[in-house]
């Protein structure tokens, strides 16, 4: 019977790499999300109404214990709570990226702009018309990017709302 | 009537019976091979479920509500199978056969084309490959009996799928694979009596079939949450080629070389163009989708039975009974990023139960299998590490002619599987 | 399902349409994708740079079809309280931006990369800070999920890479399959609307950006309400690139109750909210 008993040596062997592997994987299932938002509250349950535990900084790493719904179990320093899913991602945060800057790059963008009513032209669009019409109003977007507020500013409006 | 799959064997004094030809769990089952990568964690319950290329396979009609325009999905499998028959020789010896094939289980792709989602496909629904080499010394009026037995036995199925949304509840789909199932079977067998006569036999079988197996599936919606599958398919033989040869020798005890003793010595290759015929398949599910995170699902799974092929008086492929099969699965999330399945699932035998008193019964197991994996996801992409393991016990007739023996028989397979998912 | 448009015999699609019309339910696509999905893709600058580029010329496109509200004072007002709730946004590596646009239409767009509008006629029908924050919150939703991004039909590789080789492109072909993705993109806006789907998350996080910063969740709740009660021609754009309101309605709701987000008390700012937008 030694094929028999090769074989049953082959299982075995089979067996336990198995299990190994398994138990290696499972150590190495931690899984983690960075929070993003400037507020995440950790609660002490998946409700917004529970208790605030802690509210860790933006780029924070938190071990996922297990999910339910919208809202993520996390570790944050020992402590276990609940942190939703809308205010934290899978990738860490990133750097700023501002849109193209100064008078060069807006140049750039409006030359940008009569290539692509150029491109129109080739799809039998007349100058200046894409299929939306109105071409592009770069002096308003600039209005627009001037408006945001300064830091002092947005701390003051926000005091009615960081009192609670 | 005789069947091709068994051969008389008998001595005066000791009787070396009837012996059939290998019966394994695969052609005695409708259910065999669980193919797909969360198909497959999921023991198969997945009929309700099939929004990927594994929708192919099981309900076409789930590839509507893929989640990406582009998805491919490929499955190999490595199989360990173990059959044990209890007591065969002598009341004490028991045979064993196994086997060990590293499987493509499945691969798939899918996309969206206009309205619908197209895909193509190739599984193995069905693969036996098995091996017995075995030698019992002195028992009975035998002084050395050596066994050897070699089977393939796989079929693949290879094809086009088409699905269309009819509306946000109504979903159809068709999928028309290519059959093609290859089986090949050996068995040389020696025995030395203990009077110093001799007795041999080597039997060779193959059969190659061409056909195809149109599958045709809905999804329904009929609730939140919850989806419930049906499709139906049967392979369909087109062109099937059978050789069969069996040569055999004794010797008697006064003489060298084969004696005439009645019997042939001489092997005459036989061929048969006989189709065997298919069960018809329905699968119909049902998935509940809680959350996210959770997704149950239950497959039943009947296929009716199918009648013999004979060929005169020779059975070529023998008749087959209905069978009622279920699969329960569960799939959870435990973060975006690992995910863990499990299933159970029954592949009841398609023979009847043996019977004392009848002779050139086929094999009666019923089998209960468990699965399970764990995937890791990116955005884009999955691994997959799995487990199958089954067991059955059951009854076989071995020597067909003994009307009075039967043996116990357990099957047992273990599979680890590997799979690997892209979205694009 | 429409007689009309059915491929199969008459009989069986009227009798298959009155049966689904009688479970009318949430669609597939809502229920189906699993928790996998959430994961995001690694971006790079380069990819997060042509967002906010290609996000810039569309906004200049829209400011192309219409003028901003021509008052400095409310204009600088809706951008505090966007800054306000954009903190919690996902995305602090962008800039966001907010104006309020005349036109005659209740709606608010965003174009990627952070610029969000709304119309004035939006702005004069909301009673409180709170619910105009929970509007650009949800157009704050949109660009945190890239929905209009991912929406974009722009190579084989997927949106992101594309949209990368089509901002660093310089040859025809690419300033021409450019200016289709911006067209695409305005059609998204205007006409077409997102995905389902896309609308509910942008709903669901927008409850949840307004907890976090501190406003009353049940903002937008409110502002719906009045919408649909409202019931001008306004409402039939809003609905055409968007859910229906009961669907919308219902699965707040739910949100609400099941997330705690009902009977916070946080505030809602009417007077504030009155005091600088009706001078």
């Amino acid at each position: 019977m030694i094929q028999t008993s090769s074989a049953r040596r082959w299982l075995t062997g089979l067996c336990t790499g198995l299990l190994i592997s398994l138990l290696m994987s499972l150590s190495a299932l931690a899984d983690e999300v960075f929070v993003l938002s400037e507020v995440a509250p950790v609660l002490d349950a998946p409700r917004f109404n529970a208790t605030t535990l802690a509210e860790p900084p933006k780029g924070t790493a938190l071990t996922i214990l297990t999910n339910e719904n919208n809202w993520l179990q996390v570790d944050y320093h020992g402590q276990t709570g609940w942190v939703s899913r809308w205010l934290v991602g899978t990738e860490p945060p990133q750097a700023k990226v501002t849109h193209l800057e100064g008078e060069l790059d807006a140049d750039e963008v409006r030359l940008r702009a009569s290539e692509v009513t150029t491109a129109g032209a080739i799809r039998g669009l007349s100058e200046g018309e894409t299929e939306f019409g109105g071409g592009t109003d770069y002096a308003e977007l600039e209005r627009m990017e001037g408006l945001q507020p300064d830091p002092n500013e947005l701390t003051e409006f926000q005091r009615p709302l960081t009192a609670r | 009537m005789r069947s091709i799959r068994r051969h008389r064997l008998t001595r005066v004094g000791f009787v070396l019976p009837l012996l059939a030809l290998p019966a394994l769990a695969d052609e005695y089952h409708n259910v065999n091979q669980i193919v797909g990568d969360r198909a497959l964690g999921m023991a198969g319950a997945y009929t309700a479920v099939s929004d990927d290329p594994a929708g192919l396979y099981y309900n076409p009609a789930g590839l509507v509500y893929a989640t990406a325009d582009n998805i491919s999905a490929s499955v190999n499998s490595l199989q360990y199978r173990q059959i044990q028959y209890d007591d065969v020789l002598d009341g004490q010896y028991d045979w064993e056969r196994t086997s060990t094939q590293l499987l493509p289980n499945f691969f798939g792709v899918m996309q969206t084309v206009g309205p619908f989602k197209v895909g193509l496909s190739s599984s193995t629904p069905d693969s036996v490959s098995e091996n017995q080499d075995q030698q019992f010394e002195d028992f009975g009026s035998v002084d050395r009996y050596i066994i050897n037995l070699n089977r393939e036995d796989v079929r693949y199925n290879f094809g086009p799928g088409i699905a269309y949304e009819l509306n946000e509840q109504f979903a159809i789909g068709l999928t028309l694979n290519y059959h093609y199932r290859v089986f090949e079977s050996n068995i040389n067998q020696y025995v030395r009596f203990n009077d110093d006569t001799l007795e041999w036999l080597n039997t060779y079988l193959e059969t190659k079939e061409h056909g195809v197996r149109p599958k045709l599936g809905f999804m329904w919606s009929p609730a939140d949450k919850v989806a419930i599958g049906l499709s139906i398919d049967q392979t369909l033989v087109l062109s099937s080629n059978t050789h069969y040869q069996s040569a055999r020798c004794r010797t008697g005890t006064g003489s060298s070389g084969c004696d005439a003793d009645g019997e042939e010595a001489v092997p005459e290759i036989q061929t048969f163009n006989d189709v065997r015929l298919y069960p018809v398949q329905v699968r119909t599910g049902i998935a509940w989708f809680p959350n996210p995170a959770l997704l149950l699902s239950a497959d039943m799974i009947f296929h009716t039975g199918a009648g013999a092929t004979e060929n005169d008086d020779i059975i070529v492929f023998s008749e087959r009974e209905p069978t009622l099969d279920v699969a329960l699965g569960a799939e959870y999330y435990w973060t975006p990023r690992y995910a863990v399945r499990g299933g159970v699932f029954t592949a009841n035998a398609n023979t009847p139960e043996l019977e004392l008193g009848k002779t050139f019964q086929d094999p009666h197991i019923d089998i209960i299998g468990l699965t399970t994996s764990l995937s890791r996801f990116t955005r884009d992409s999955s691994i997959t590490m799995g487990v199958m393991a089954s067991r059955g016990e059951g009854e076989s007739q071995l020597f067909g002619d003994l009307k009075n023996l039967v043996q116990d028989t357990t099957v047992m397979d273990v599979s680890v599987f590997l799979s690997t998912s892209y979205r694009y | 399902m429409d007689p009309r448009t059915c491929t199969l015999s008459p009989a069986l699609c009227l009798s298959l349409a009155l049966l689904l019309s009688a479970c009318a339910s949430a669609p597939p696509d809502d229920y189906r994708p699993r928790l996998s999905q959430q994961l995001e893709e690694t971006l790079t600058p380069a990819d997060i740079q042509a967002e906010v580029d290609f996000g810039r010329h569309v906004a200049a496109s829209i400011l192309g079809r219409m003028d901003g509200l021509d008052n400095d004072a409310v204009q600088r007002y809706v951008n505090l309280v966007g800054q306000t709730v954009a903190r919690a946004s996902r995305r602090p590596e962008l800039d966001f931006y907010f104006y309020v646009l005349e036109s005659d239409q209740v709606n608010a767009y965003a174009a990627p990369g952070g610029y969000v509008f709304i119309t004035r006629p939006a702005l004069a029908l909301m009673r409180d800070e709170s619910e105009l924050a929970a509007v650009l919150a949800h157009e704050i939703a949109h660009v945190d999920q890239r929905h209009i991004v991912r929406a974009l039909d722009i190579g084989a590789t997927g949106s992101d890479a594309g949209l990368a080789q089509l901002m660093g492109g310089a040859s025809e072909t690419t300033r021409v399959v450019f200016d289709q993705a911006v067209d695409q993109a305005l059609s998204i806006l205007f006409e077409k609307g997102l995905e389902r789907q896309d609308e509910l998350e942008a709903d669901a996080q927008g409850a949840i950006l307004l907890a976090s910063t501190g406003y009353d969740p049940g903002a937008l709740r409110r502002y719906l309400d009045r919408v649909h009660e409202s019931g001008t021609d306004q409402h039939a754009e809003l609905s055409g690139t968007h859910p229906p309101f009961d669907v919308r309605l219902a699965a707040l709701d739910r949100q609400l109750h099941d997330e705690g987000l009902t009977g916070l008390d946080y505030p809602r700012l009417a007077e504030r909210f009155r005091d600088r937008t009706q001078p």
